[in-house]
C-alpha cells in the first residue's frame, strides 16, 4: 500500500536578473512549489492515473515515490519503506519507465540489457526464461531482443523498456507518459499491455500520461494535478457527475432551419446544415428534448455528456 | 559477482560496437606516448645513462596512466544533467561500484594496448625495457601499494568532478582543467625529479604525485631517492579526505537536485 501525506517539494530556481555582475557573482533564486501538501492513499493492485498540465507535479510525485527525488516535507509509506532510503529490498519491488528516457544500452541489443538486470535483481535462469517468454509473448516482440536497440523504432524501443523494467515482476510500477511519441497502434499495443501485466502479476501501477485514451482505457481512479495540488480525486466516470452541468444534443436536421430559430430553443453549441448541436443545462433536458420532438424536424437525435478532456481543460482553468 | 563481471564484459560489448572510434581512441593514446619518449630522447642524447633512465620511465608510467587514468566516469556527469542517472537509482546496486566494474573493463582494455604499444616502441627504439625494472620484494610490495592508492584516488576524484553535474552543467571546463593540471603535475611529461627540489617538496602535500608518478619511481630507479613514510602518509591522506568528500558530496547532491524537467 502507498501511503503519502502533505507531500511538499520546493524547487530552487535561478533567477535571472539582468546584471550581468550579479548574475554571475550573486545568483538570485526563487522557490518553486512543485508539490503543495498532497496527500493520497493507492491500494495495492490498483491503476491509477496521474493527469494534468506541463509542470503541474506529476512527474515530480513519481519520483518521489521512487526515492529519485528528496522531499522537503511530508510521509510517505510504501509497503513499509521510506523510498528515500533507497533500501534494496524496496528497490526489488518498484520499476519507473519513463516515456522519454532509456535504460537499454543503445549500441547493443536489448538482451544484453535484459542479461545485466539479471543479475542485478537476481533473477534464477528458469524465473528470467519464463518472464521473458511472457512478456515478449504479451507484446508480440519475440524477434526484436536481439536487434541492436538503435535499430529499432520508438514503438519497439518501448516495448524494449517495458521488459527491461518488469523482468524482476515488480510490486508497483511507475510509468511516466509511457505512450508519449508513439502511434496508435504502439500506444494500443502499450496499453493493453499495461492492462495485461497488471492483471497476471497483481501490480499496483501508477501512470502519468498527456493522453486521456490512456487514462480512460487504464485507469478508474484519477487524480488530477495542478499547480502542485491534487484538485481531483475519485472515478473517471464520476468527473462527468461532480464537473458537468451539461449534455449535449445533437441532431441531424431533415431540413435548413433558420439560425435565429434555433437559438430559442436553447443555446447552439454547433451549427453547420444538416448537423445542430444543443447544449443544455442536465436538468433542462427532458423538458427541451420534449420541445425539440415537438418543433424540428430531424432524421437522427444523440444525447451525450461533455468530453472528459472539456471537462479538465475547464478545472484546470479554474 | 556475476552481476559485476556483467558490467564489465558490456562495456567491451559498447566499445566494439564502435569499431572506428576505438581504432581512433588507440592512435590518439599513441601519439601522446610518442611525444614526451621523443623530446627526451633528443634532450639526453648526450648521456646514455640518463636517456635510458628516463626512457624507461616513460615506458613504465604509460602503462601505469593507462591502469590508472582510464575511466568511464566522465559519463556520470552527462548522466547527472541529462537525468538519465534516475535509471541506475532506481535499481539495487550501488552506483560507485557499477561505475567501478565498468572502469575495470575500460582499464583492462586500455592496459592491454598499452602493453603492445610499449613492446612496439621498445622495439622501434631498440630499448631493452625489461632489463630497467628494479624489482625487490619491498618495491613490489611499495609499487601495489602506491599503484592501489592511485586507482582509487583517481576513481574517486574523477567522480566527485561528475558530482559538479550537480550545481552546474558546466562539468566540462573543471575537468579539463584538471587533467591539465595532472598531467604537468603527476609526471606524465616531465618526471617530477626533474624539477626544482622545493617545487618537488610542495608537490609531494598534494595529491597529484600520487596519480602516476609514485608508483612509476618505485621500480623505474633503483634508488627512487624518495621519503616514502612521507609518500605513504600523504597518499593516504589524500585518499580517505576525497572518499569522505565524495560521500559528503553523493549525499547532498541527491538530496537537493531536482533532475527537474528531466
Amino acid at each position: 500500500m502507498i501511503s503519502v501525506k502533505n507531500l511538499t517539494k520546493i524547487y530552487k530556481i535561478y533567477k535571472k536578473t539582468g546584471n550581468i555582475f550579479t548574475d554571475l557573482f550573486f545568483r538570485q533564486y526563487k522557490d518553486l512549489v512543485a508539490l503543495d501538501d498532497v496527500s493520497f492513499e493507492i491500494e495495492d493492485n490498483e491503476l491509477v492515473s496521474f493527469i494534468g498540465p506541463n509542470g503541474a507535479g506529476k512527474t515530480t510525485t513519481l519520483k518521489i515515490l521512487s526515492g529519485i527525488l528528496y522531499p522537503d516535507r511530508g510521509k510517505i509509506n510504501i509497503n513499509g519503506f521510506y523510498p528515500f532510503d533507497k533500501k534494496k529490498e524496496f528497490l526489488r519491488q518498484i520499476t519507473f519507465v519513463m516515456g522519454q528516457k532509456s535504460q537499454l544500452f543503445w549500441d547493443l541489443p536489448a538482451i544484453d540489457t535484459f542479461l545485466l538486470n539479471k543479475e542485478i535483481y537476481q533473477i534464477n535462469d528458469n524465473q528470467f526464461k519464463k518472464t521473458l517468454d511472457n512478456l515478449t509473448n504479451i507484446l508480440n516482440c519475440q524477434n526484436l531482443i536481439n536487434k541492436p536497440v538503435k535499430m529499432l523504432s520508438l514503438g519497439e524501443r518501448m516495448k524494449m523498456e517495458f521488459i527491461a523494467a518488469l523482468l524482476h515482476s515488480p510490486k508497483i510500477a511507475f510509468l511516466d507518459e509511457p505512450t508519449i511519441g508513439l502511434d496508435i497502434f504502439s500506444q494500443e499495443a502499450i496499453r493493453s499491455f499495461i492492462k495485461s501485466y497488471q492483471k497476471e502479476f497483481k501490480a499496483t501501477i501508477i501512470l502519468t500520461s498527456h493522453y486521456l485514451e490512456d487514462v480512460k482505457k487504464l485507469a478508474k481512479r484519477m487524480l488530477i494535478i495542478n499547480q502542485g495540488k491534487i484538485i481531483y480525486d475519485g472515478k473517471l466516470t464520476d468527473i462527468i457527475k461532480k464537473f458537468s452541468q451539461n449534455k449535449y444534443i445533437t441532431l441531424n436536421l431533415d431540413k435548413e432551419i433558420d439560425k435565429k430559430n434555433l437559438e430559442k430553443i436553447a443555446l447552439i453549441a454547433q451549427y453547420q446544415y444538416p448537423k445542430v448541436v444543443f447544449q443544455v443545462k442536465k436538468d433542462d433536458l427532458p423538458e427541451k428534448i420534449a420541445i425539440i420532438s415537438k418543433n424540428i424536424p430531424y432524421t437522427d437525435i444523440t444525447i451525450e455528456d461533455e468530453k472528459i478532456e472539456e471537462i479538465i481543460k475547464k478545472i484546470y482553468k479554474k | 559477482m556475476k552481476k559485476y563481471f556483467l558490467i564489465t564484459t558490456t562495456l567491451f560489448k559498447e566499445y566494439f560496437a564502435y569499431r572506428l572510434n576505438f581504432v581512433l581512441w588507440r592512435l590518439r593514446n599513441l601519439i601522446s606516448f610518442f611525444i614526451p619518449i621523443f623530446l627526451w630522447m633528443a634532450v639526453f642524447s648526450q648521456n646514455q645513462l640518463l636517456k635510458n633512465q628516463t626512457l624507461s620511465y616513460f615506458l613504465i608510467i604509460h602503462l601505469v596512466s593507462s591502469l590508472i587514468a582510464s575511466t568511464t566516469t566522465t559519463d556520470l556527469a552527462s548522466q547527472i544533467q541529462n537525468g538519465e542517472i534516475i535509471n541506475l537509482l532506481i535499481k539495487p546496486i550501488s552506483i560507485f561500484k557499477y561505475y567501478f566494474f565498468r572502469d575495470l573493463g575500460d582499464k583492462l582494455l586500455n592496459f592491454s594496448f598499452a602493453i603492445i604499444e610499449v613492446v612496439i616502441v621498445s622495439f622501434l627504439i631498440k630499448f631493452p625495457f625489461f632489463s630497467y625494472f628494479h624489482l625487490s620484494f619491498e618495491k613490489i610490495f611499495l609499487f601495489f601499494y602506491f599503484l592501489t592508492i592511485s586507482l582509487f584516488l583517481n576513481f574517486f576524484i574523477s567522480i566527485l568532478l561528475s558530482f559538479i553535474g550537480f550545481v552546474s552543467p558546466e562539468v566540462w571546463a573543471p575537468r579539463f582543467i584538471f587533467m591539465i593540471l595532472i598531467q604537468v603535475t603527476s609526471g606524465l611529461f616531465i618526471p617530477l625529479d626533474f624539477l626544482p627540489k622545493p617545487v618537488f617538496n610542495t608537490l609531494l602535500f598534494t595529491p597529484f604525485p600520487y596519480f602516476f608518478y609514485l608508483p612509476t619511481k618505485i621500480i623505474s630507479q633503483n634508488n627512487p631517492n624518495l621519503n616514502i613514510n612521507l609518500a605513504i602518509f600523504f597518499s593516504s591522506f589524500w585518499l580517505i579526505l576525497s572518499y569522505i568528500i565524495l560521500k559528503i558530496s553523493w549525499r547532498q547532491g541527491l538530496k537537493s537536485f531536482s533532475f527537474w524537467g528531466k
